[in-house]
């Protein structure tokens, strides 16, 4: 055999060598990254298993918290700003009350009629009307046609008047400050409507 | 050159394949041992422990943009214009007067 024969046979025996060594190299590299893999996967599938469900109840409670902390300071915010709207009504309905306006002449006329109609009756004889002393004199000359004896009482309300049967068997709540009262749940809605429309819904 | 030396180089080689196999063992030993290590960190009660809490932390961190935007959003529904306001007040003055109601 030559020496170039053997050189070349040399050459060959190395070849394979490095071919078989990257092989198994390459083979283990792939091995170990399987394994990595597989422990993620593993470890992936523990962490759902446990730590998870801790994670969604800890998300329920901070986050649950955080929402519910904010939507109640958007409504007290909406409060707030309605019942400046209400108390910026009772300034108006005190002026509207004090200047004796048509509407609130008007007002005073159907107060009493519901409510002489509401009070009034066979068995009453009599009723009191308790309003505004400045609104006395006006309800004096409304009455004079009524068919029920007609007392008349002065009471610190802004407005409107109150009307019981002198028995206190009925009694009709006419004034402001109990129509504000009695209307607020609808009023407080369509202020509501009024005032945040298009603004943002909590 | 000779047989002999042939059979010399083709034992190195042998011995320089048995090198890589005794690295890829090494290889494959680290992989076990990292994918122990791991699993043994999350099998760990503190290590879960700790997740939750730095998890806690996030939340909290969220919990404080969220209130931050409410905060934010109830402050622009205070400073609603006087005229809205005015309308409403309006409104109510109209409504309670008018027994429409």
């Amino acid at each position: 055999m030559s020496s170039d024969q053997i050189e070349a046979l040399k050459e060959e025996i190395w070849r394979r060598a490095r071919e078989r060594a990257d092989q198994i190299l390459r083979e283990a590299e792939a091995e170990a990254s399987r394994i990595i893999e597989e422990a993620r996967r593993r470890i992936e599938e523990m962490t759902r298993s446990r730590i998870e469900p801790e994670k969604l109840l800890l998300r329920r409670r901070i986050i649950g918290r955080a929402i519910s902390e904010g939507r109640r300071m958007i409504i007290m915010a909406k409060n707030e700003v309605v019942e400046r709207a209400f108390e910026k009504a009772i300034e108006k309905l005190r002026k509207e009350a004090e200047s004796k306006s048509e509407a609130y002449v008007n007002f005073l006329r159907k107060s009493l009629e519901r409510a002489l109609e509401y009070v009034s009756g066979p068995d009453i004889d009599e009723v009191v009307i308790y309003a505004n002393e400045s609104d006395l004199s006006i309800i004096a000359g409304m009455i004079k046609d009524a068919q029920v004896n007609v007392r008349l009482e002065k009471s610190p309300i802004i407005g409107g008047m109150n009307v019981l049967s002198v028995d206190g068997r009925k009694s009709y709540y006419g004034s402001i400050e109990s129509r504000l009262e009695a209307l607020k749940p609808i009023l407080r809605e369509r202020v509501a409507n009024l005032l945040f429309r298009g603004v943002e819904v909590a | 050159m000779s047989i002999a030396s042939l059979l010399l180089e083709e034992k190195k080689a042998m011995m320089y394949v048995e090198e890589a196999r005794r690295r890829a063992q090494e290889i494959i030993q680290r992989a076990r041992v990292e994918a122990e290590k791991m699993m043994r960190e999350t099998a760990d009660e503190e290590a879960a422990r700790r997740e939750l809490w730095e998890y806690a932390e996030r939340l909290k961190e969220e919990a404080e943009r969220i209130m931050s935007e409410y905060r934010a959003r109830a402050e622009k529904i205070k400073a609603i214009p006087d005229e809205l306001i005015e309308k409403a007040a309006n409104l109510i003055a109209k409504e309670v007067l008018s027994y429409e109601l």
